[in-house]
């Protein structure tokens, strides 16, 4: 079974293979994913998000679920050195960065308990993965072009892990390099992070995306993390240890 | 006379979050693909969004209403990612194999990608829209 809606004003996909998934199954996941949105939309004046930034639910009345995210998003702040912040400029807290990627394994964690092993679940890009493709293979993710997003160019098997990308796919001015007189640029413009989930991969491409050039050394240090990079001048580095997710 | 912005501008929030947009790129294709509610009526004219800042940057959008329908959108700030470099250790950074990016003709079952602009871009719509309503 394969559904797409539009959930948090992104795509969000469902495949599930096994013979047994029905409808019923997959209107409960899309179920959750519309009530996390209820709970942490920034658009929705009655969210849970919005009454706590209004001051509206003291801290002991937070929802496990607020609870946990928001418990993330201080861990991610603090072991990436204040690169991951969900407070804005105005004070308002937006967990958004950390919500996508929760929501996806939360589905997955779902699917599973339903008893499903083969499916995936997508949701603006960010991929949780699990079982085989309907050849019985390993899942396949394709890596999106930054500069065309008709192509993808690079094929990573996660093999049960999470994808996550962190872009923002605008090209940035040109720098002329004087010891190389050639122009190049320092800005990456996608980041590609596979982690042992979708929660981590997300959480650590958001974060060393926003690093920069010093991004994908963050990610290289980061025990079960791999990571892909692409800057605007069209040269990509990876970890050292992505190998073992490419196709032989 | 609009007499209560505020409510207007988390209206057309909630109108864009569930407007089909899936931005990878701020274009005018995805701009005019905002449906109007009956009724909301858009002055002719450029209207500049307020500056939307969020994780990497800023972003500022333009938008070009023409009877009464958007006819272009135009990015004025895009978030560059010159950002101040980690205070990194002592050690000596690994050595990163790196590649040009070629396009892949491999079948794949799944694409990765980006969407992060996605919120800001849709608060820079709502920021240029509300100006634009007519009253």
């Amino acid at each position: 079974m394969r559904e797409t809606r539009l959930i948090m004003g992104m795509p969000v996909t469902l495949v599930v293979l096994d013979a047994c998934a029905s409808q019923e199954h997959l209107d409960a996941v899309f179920e959750e994913f519309v009530a996390v949105d209820n709970c942490f939309s920034p658009y929705k004046e009655d969210s849970e998000i919005c009454r706590i930034n209004r001051g509206e639910i003291p801290e002991a009345g937070q929802s496990p679920g607020m609870r946990e995210v928001l418990a993330l998003c201080e861990r991610t702040r603090l072991e990436s050195e204040g690169f991951f912040n969900i407070a804005r400029p105005d004070g308002f807290l937006d967990p958004c960065g950390m919500v996508k990627g929760w929501a996806i394994r939360n589905a997955a964690q779902q699917l599973k308990r339903m008893g499903f092993e083969n499916f995936y679940v997508d949701a603006g890009g960010d991929i949780q993965a699990g079982g085989k493709n309907e050849n019985g293979e390993d899942w396949r993710v394709g890596i999106r072009n930054p500069f065309d997003p008709a192509e993808i160019v690079k094929v990573v098997i996660p093999r049960g892990g999470g994808v996550a990308t962190s872009g923002s796919y605008v090209r940035g001015p040109h720098i002329y390099n004087p010891h190389t007189g050639v122009y190049g640029s320092d800005d990456i413009v996608s980041l590609t992070v596979i982690g042992p989930d979708v929660l981590e991969a997300d959480r650590y491409a958001t974060a060393a995306f926003a690093m920069g050039r010093e991004g994908i050394f963050f990610i290289e240090r980061m025990a079960g993390l791999e990571g892909y990079e692409i800057d605007a001048g069209g040269m990509a580095r990876m970890t050292t240890g992505l190998a073992r997710y490419l196709p032989c | 006379m609009l007499t209560n912005s505020r409510h207007n501008g988390v209206f057309l929030a909630r109108l864009l979050a569930s407007a089909a947009l899936a931005p990878v790129f701020v274009s005018t294709a995805q701009a005019a693909g905002v449906v109007l509610p009956p009724g909301m009526h858009l002055m002719d004219g450029d209207f500049v969004s307020d500056p939307q800042t969020f994780e990497w940057g800023t972003l500022q959008i333009k938008l070009t209403i023409h009877d009464g329908a958007i006819t272009a959108a135009e990015a004025l700030q895009m978030p560059s990612h010159r950002r101040r470099s980690v205070e990194l250790s002592e050690m000596a950074k690994p050595i990163l194999l790196s590649e040009a990016v070629q396009s892949q003709k491999a079948q794949v079952n799944i694409v990765s990608s980006a969407t992060l602009t996605s919120v800001a871009f849709q608060n820079a719509m709502v920021s240029a829209l509300t100006k634009a309503v007519a009253h």
